[in-house]
């Protein structure tokens, strides 16, 4: 007998590079900040070199495009 | 080859027998063909993204236009990762979970607000699509899988599970390119980082080699998950799951005659292994050996037990008759327990792997869960 497989669905938001930009300052604004840094590295993260964010305890983390921040970033967002 | 050999004479042969009706019944079965395979991708989500993504990118190459672009960067997303992920059975499962991208756009990107928990993860162009798919592939494994052990595993370990899930996934996509890319930048960079983390990788991808990763591993994982919900991390938590790797490990690597241990008994993991990989010994001694080793783990009062089954592949090339024998005698072994024994078949997944020497194998891996 062929074991049935099961289906559910994990949604993740994406954004395009060229309106990532605006995205980034609604987001700064809204959470009335002066600059966004990388959660990880402490780097400035700009327009140029945003890659990820998200929200946990109910503040905005943000992640630079070094492979090795988003990496960590990920792995930090499932403890 | 000779099958489509052999097809084509037998058409030759049509065509010559019935000339232009011949020919004119050839064209209808093909047209009745051609639209039960559209319907059959149709019908199934990921293949239309796939095909989707292929019609989108021709217009962004056409057009270069943003929508267009949009368009294809997500629907080849999610059809490849998902078509992936479904060669990827864990237990009646697929792992990681399917993904689904939604873009945040137009009026949206200046007024949507990220939910908690929510990953929003910026693409680049559709020119560099395969840095797309590694990063949502990273993003799904991580939020996906392992859920409810990872707090109790060490973080060398976990890396190196993440990383082969990764890696699996994306050798599903059978793109090269993607797989390069992911093996050069991602995954030999972390595992050079660490020793600690080497060696568990080493462990895992033998595992994972005679297909036992996420077939038994991740399966025995997630019960643990379920198991210890709730309860604080304790050291013999984290013991038990790396000895649980050990004693996996020492079943991947045991070479032809050699002993490793098949049961494992913890607080909170009960399982054991049965082996029919022995060609002499299954063809010479038939299932009695089989199943008094299944009673002896049942009396052990095994929560679960795995039979892994590896037959030869080239046995049948050069005895076909003991090939035969080999499956029927595998057959009635698993008839016998299930008639047997109070158990229930949980799943069965069928394979091809590796065995320790490099040989291709034809493998089966049925999840039993006895009824005490």
């Amino acid at each position: 007998m062929k074991t049935k497989i099961v289906d559910m669905k994990e949604v993740i938001k994406i954004v395009h590079h060229k309106e990532a930009g605006d995205f980034l300052k609604f987001i700064i604004r809204l959470e009335k900040i002066e600059e966004a840094t990388c959660y990880i590295c402490g780097a400035k993260v700009t327009l140029e070199n945003f890659k990820a964010l998200t929200r946990k305890s109910g503040k905005i983390l943000f992640c630079c495009d070094k492979l090795e921040c988003y990496r960590f970033f990920i792995e930090t967002l499932r403890k | 080859m000779a099958a489509i050999l052999n097809i084509l004479v037998e058409i030759i042969e049509l065509i010559k027998k019935y000339g232009i009706l011949g020919l004119l019944l050839l064209f209808i079965a093909l047209c009745i063909y051609l639209i039960i395979h559209f319907f059959r991708i149709l019908l199934d989500e990921d293949k239309s993204n796939c095909w989707r993504g292929k019609v989108y990118k021709s217009i962004y190459k056409l057009t270069k236009k943003r929508e267009a672009e949009k368009k294809y960067i997500a629907n080849d997303i999610a059809g490849r990762l998902n078509l992936a992920r479904r060669q990827m059975p864990f237990g009646k499962e697929s792992i990681p979970k399917a993904l689904k991208v939604e873009w945040i756009d137009g009026s949206q990107v200046e007024s949507y607000i990220p939910k908690e928990g929510e990953l929003v993860v910026k693409l680049e162009s559709a020119e560099t699509q395969e840095k797309n798919i590694v990063s949502l592939a990273q993003a799904l494994v991580s939020r996906t899988t392992l859920i409810g052990v990872r707090y109790i595993l060490n973080e060398p370990l976990e890396n190196a599970m993440d990383l082969n899930l990764v890696k699996n996934l994306l050798n599903e996509i059978r793109n090269r390119t993607i797989l390069d890319w992911y093996m050069r930048y991602e995954y030999m960079p972390k595992i050079d980082q660490r020793e600690d983390l080497k060696e568990w990788n080493s462990k895992i991808v033998e595992i994972d080699e005679r297909g036992l990763f996420t077939r038994l591993l991740l399966v025995e994982l997630d019960n643990y998950g379920k198991k210890i919900a709730g309860r604080l991390k304790t050291n013999e938590m984290e013991l038990e799951i790396e000895e649980l790797i050990e004693f996996l490990y020492k079943i991947a690597t045991k070479t032809y005659g050699e002993n490793a241990p098949l049961d494992y008994l913890t607080k909170n993991i009960k399982i054991g292994v049965l082996i029919v990989g022995e060609t002499s010994k299954v063809l010479f001694s038939g299932i009695e050996p089989y199943i008094r080793a299944f009673i002896h783990k049942l009396n052990q009062r095994i929560e679960a037990i795995y039979v892994l089954s590896f037959s030869k592949e080239f046995l049948r090339e050069y005895d076909e008759k003991s090939s035969k024998v080999f499956e029927e005698i595998q057959t009635f072994l698993h008839q016998k327990i299930e008639q047997d024994f109070k158990v229930q078949k949980d799943f069965e997944l069928a394979y091809s792997c590796t065995d320790v020497n490099g040989r291709r194998r034809k493998a089966k891996c049925i999840r039993y869960i006895p009824i005490y």
